[in-house]
């Protein structure tokens, strides 16, 4: 493991029953800065997560974090290491005040007051409150807020906006922002909304079925995926045929294609094919993002 | 910790008081409405069962919340070690059903306690400990069925049911049984509270431990399981001679013959010219049965009663009730309820006494109450060292006391307190093994017949009748003795030998610690065929080999495997299935 890396997988593979969700996963995210990872649903983002803090064992490979062995963290380990999962997952049963207590209790030499006021501020939250009868968003924030509060060397947010509305989705991300920018922390964010991920990693990691399909900053997969417009006659080419084709529509008998790492030398393909007219497009980062997870999905996509 | 431990504490504590305020109110109501309910043995087990139920409800409400994996990870993923997580989180649960548990029972005790008209003893406190024990088993148990991996998680359920209901510890050796168990579900819990709930313990300590749980519970299900499949299938192709028509001149027939037909079917297979006249003379005779050996005689101490200790002289309208502390029957008038004094016999009590009809039976003693003068008088003595171990029973004009060592039969005048003349009939077995005892009175002779063979029809006790006839002298001449073949096969008799006899030495010795050598464990040694003996081995070594086999499967280390395998070779087939159990196979 090396000391420099926040997190570090080597083939490290996992089964649920016969589906493989981690398969052979070689990963290494830097100390410092925020790594998005996305990927779609049953990609093994969550499964990564459990493994990574401990709370599953691999079948085949290794798992670091912060340079310890997963499955061999101590107590002094999990004080540096944050974590919020999607379903913001706090007893229901307890008062606010009680739940900070104990969290106060256990980081008192960590304990960031500031932070934990910095980001509890968006939210309206009483101390009597139970958590159970918090809002979702409520739950988040105050959730966010307790990790924040750790001060952690290495926080992992598993979908922390899952089915959040507008406003504690903004809320949330503005105090992560705030309170980030400023520490020399590693963050681990795993989220569905691009708008999300583009406003906040500064590294993206794409999950594909167990692997890891992409690793680069979020401009850098921009820059590898074009989009390209095309008037060929008829159905066009075989989708067998078209390289690094990640998604390709007909709207009005233009033929769109997304296309992966091809240079100017897709447009003489498309020419060959018989396309009268041929224009390439940049791809913002979220339909790159789409492409890119849908091209081995089954359906209509295509 | 403590933090967690007082959060989870004030989650479960206006339960906890609601429930204990309702425990009480019910313990008193109970008290009111069935006064002595207390003192009856069944009453005690009920509540200690609810208690237990109860325990697990809790266990498993608290577990399963908490064991769902992102709550698990909410949980444990914090600053401190796994144990003492549980230490804050399952502490904090057992002292709150302690709290709703011994609370009420303390209260309840100390109220009975100021009360006049009831005995109080040092015994009644430690029931009330008792009951907040079995709770915090129960609640232990709960949360080791709910947090252990599916796999095995049942298995603590099992071998805690059974080692709890079926141990004979009395007094304070069953505090002592009960202590020892919530003990072992501690550690078998903090082998279930980490990080990663889907694997067996990592520590060897606490994996041996559940492993060796899960074992005997194998064993227990094999054992039970295994002779109902047995028995069913006999059913099935109509050979069981339990429930159907048994082979003639068996040992099943002759557990359920008449008495008169038992005794002429032994002198019927002597052949000897002294029972065949002896079985001329049997037909019109009335044969009565004796009671054998009871289950549990009273042992000083005990937490619940053997029989009742509460008595009524109704001619000075005073109600006796025995206090094993004063090692005397204390009295209430029933007229102003006050204190009587105390009652005991002119030598002290060898053993707590036991009402039986109008008599006392206390260790070898039988008292009577004298209720001109208000005393207990004595009016039978054992020889020293014997002890009385069933009813006596009344037949024709005397009265049969059977002792652990010899059947007396006393002339019936001494219970109108003539001097007791007796006969005694020397036991020829172990008095644990006598199933049942017969005897006719002739006219110058007595017969009995004892028929020896507990737990011999599905269990590996030998079976043999042996019929003596007593003279009014006391010569006592053996007429008849005859072996009965079980209808069983040695595959179902000995199964708990051939399964593990290891275990079984185990499971005997858990079965029987803390409590009293009772006349009922006085039994011959068991003979274990060779050939039992050789399939017990042959089936360890077999299942110590497959154990290797899932060893190497399994990709485990050379110790490791040895271990595993050797632990299957000194406790067999359950060892083996419990490291199937234990174990998950790596791809």
């Amino acid at each position: 493991m090396t000391a420099a890396l926040a997190v570090e997988t080597r083939g490290l593979t996992r089964l649920h029953g016969r589906k493989r969700a981690l398969d052979g996963l070689d990963l290494a995210l830097p100390r410092g800065g925020i790594h998005a990872v996305i990927g779609s649903n049953g990609a093994g983002k969550s499964t990564l997560f459990r493994l990574l803090l401990g709370f599953q064992s691999p079948d085949a490979g290794d798992c670091f974090v912060l340079g310890q062995r997963s499955n061999s963290l101590t107590p002094a380990d999990r004080k540096r290491i944050g974590f919020v999962n999607e379903e913001h997952v706090l007893p229901g049963w307890a008062r606010v005040d009680t739940v900070l207590d104990v969290q106060r209790s256990h980081f008192a030499d960590r304990w960031d007051a500031r932070a934990f006021d910095a980001v509890i501020a968006c939210f309206d939250l009483s101390g009597r409150q139970r958590v159970g009868q918090l809002s979702r968003g409520e739950r988040a924030g105050f959730n966010l807020a307790l990790a924040l509060a750790q001060s952690p060397d290495l926080l992992i947010l598993d979908e922390p906006t899952l089915g959040l509305d507008v406003v504690a989705r903004k809320r949330l991300l503005e105090a992560l922002i705030a309170t980030v920018g400023e520490e020399d922390r590693t963050i681990v964010y795993c989220s569905h909304q691009i708008d999300e991920v583009e406003r906040l990693a500064d590294t993206l990691v794409v999950l594909e079925r167990g692997k890891l399909a992409s690793f680069s900053a979020p401009d850098a997969l921009c820059d590898r995926i074009t989009q390209w417009v095309a008037d060929v006659p008829f159905k066009g080419p075989y989708h067998d045929a078209v390289p690094g084709l990640l998604q390709h529509r007909q709207i009005d008998g233009v033929h769109h294609y997304i296309v992966i790492d091809q240079g100017e030398a897709f447009a003489d393909f498309l020419r060959a094919q018989g396309a009268h007219t041929v224009q390439a497009m940049p791809v913002p980062l979220d339909r790159a993002v789409d492409a890119f997870l849908t091209r081995n999905h089954a359906g209509p996509a295509r | 910790m403590f933090e967690l431990y007082k959060a989870e504490c004030r989650r479960f504590a206006r339960w906890a008081m609601v429930i204990g305020a309702l425990h009480l109110a019910a313990l008193l109501f109970i008290d009111r409405l069935f006064p002595g309910l207390r003192d009856e043995g069944e009453v005690c087990d009920i509540l200690g069962a609810v208690y237990g139920v109860s325990g697990a409800i809790l266990g498993v409400y608290q577990a399963a919340a908490y064991a769902r994996m992102n709550h698990w990870i909410t949980l444990l993923h914090r600053p401190l070690a796994p144990w003492r997580i549980m230490l804050a989180v399952s502490g904090a649960g057992a002292t709150m059903v302690c709290a709703a548990i011994l609370l009420p029972l303390l209260l309840f005790t100390a109220s009975q306690a100021v009360q006049v008209g009831h005995v109080v003893d040092a015994r009644h406190w430690l029931l009330a400990v008792a009951g907040a024990l079995i709770a915090t088993i129960g609640f232990l148990t709960g949360s080791c069925a709910a947090l252990a991996p599916r796999r095995y998680g049942w298995t603590a359920v099992v071998s805690v049911a059974i080692l709890t209901a079926g141990n004979s510890a009395v007094g304070a050796g069953a505090l002592l049984c009960q202590a020892a168990i919530v003990v072992i579900l501690f550690f078998l819990l903090a082998g279930a509270f980490r990080p990663d709930r889907a694997r067996a313990p990592t520590n060897p300590a606490l994996l041996a431990l559940t492993a060796g749980v899960a074992a005997l519970s194998v064993y227990f299900l094999l054992l039970i399981g295994g002779g109902f499949l047995y028995q069913m299938s006999l059913v099935a192709i109509g050979r069981n001679a339990l429930v159907n028509m048994p082979p003639p001149g068996g040992l099943v027939e002759a557990s359920r013959a008449d008495g008169d037909d038992l005794i002429a079917a032994a002198l019927r297979a002597a052949h000897t010219p002294q029972a065949d006249a002896v079985r001329a003379r049997l037909p019109g005779v009335d044969v009565a049965r004796i009671p054998v050996a009871m289950e549990a005689l009273p042992a000083w101490g005990e937490l619940t009663n053997s029989g009742p200790i509460t008595f009524a002289d109704s001619s000075r309208r005073i109600e006796w009730t025995f206090s094993h502390d004063a090692r005397a029957f204390r009295g209430i008038r029933q007229k102003d309820l006050q204190p009587a004094g105390e009652l005991r016999p002119a030598e002290a009590f060898e053993a707590p006494p036991l009402r039986v009809g109008d008599m006392m039976m206390a260790g070898g003693s039988l008292y009577v109450l004298d209720a001109s003068r208000g005393t207990l008088e004595r009016r039978v003595r054992l020889p020293e060292g014997e002890l009385i171990v069933a009813r006596p029973k009344s037949v024709g004009p005397t009265v049969a006391i059977l002792g652990n060592r010899a059947l007396h039969l006393f002339d019936k005048t001494m219970l109108d307190g003539a001097a007791p003349r007796a006969v005694a009939v020397p036991l020829p077995g172990a008095i644990g093994d006598l199933r049942r005892l017969d005897l006719a009175h002739l006219p110058d002779v007595t017969i009995v017949s004892f028929f020896f063979g507990r737990d011999s029809i599905e269990g590996p006790a030998a079976a043999w009748q042996s019929v003596v006839s007593v003279t009014p002298d006391g010569a006592v001449r053996t007429l008849a003795r005859r072996s009965f073949d079980p209808e069983f096969s040695d595959a179902l008799r000995y199964r708990a030998y051939w399964l593990s006899p290891a275990i079984h030495v185990v499971a005997d010795a858990a079965g029987k610690v803390g409590g009293t050598a009772g006349p009922i464990q006085q039994r011959a040694p068991v003979q274990v065929p060779r050939r039992v003996w050789i399939a017990a081995i042959l089936l360890s070594i077999l299942a110590a080999l497959c154990a290797a086999l899932l060893a190497r499967r399994r990709r485990l280390s050379t110790t490791a495997a040895a271990a595993w395998s050797l632990a299957t070779l000194a406790l067999g087939l359950p060892m083996l299935i419990s490291f199937w159990l234990t174990g998950k196979r790596r791809p």
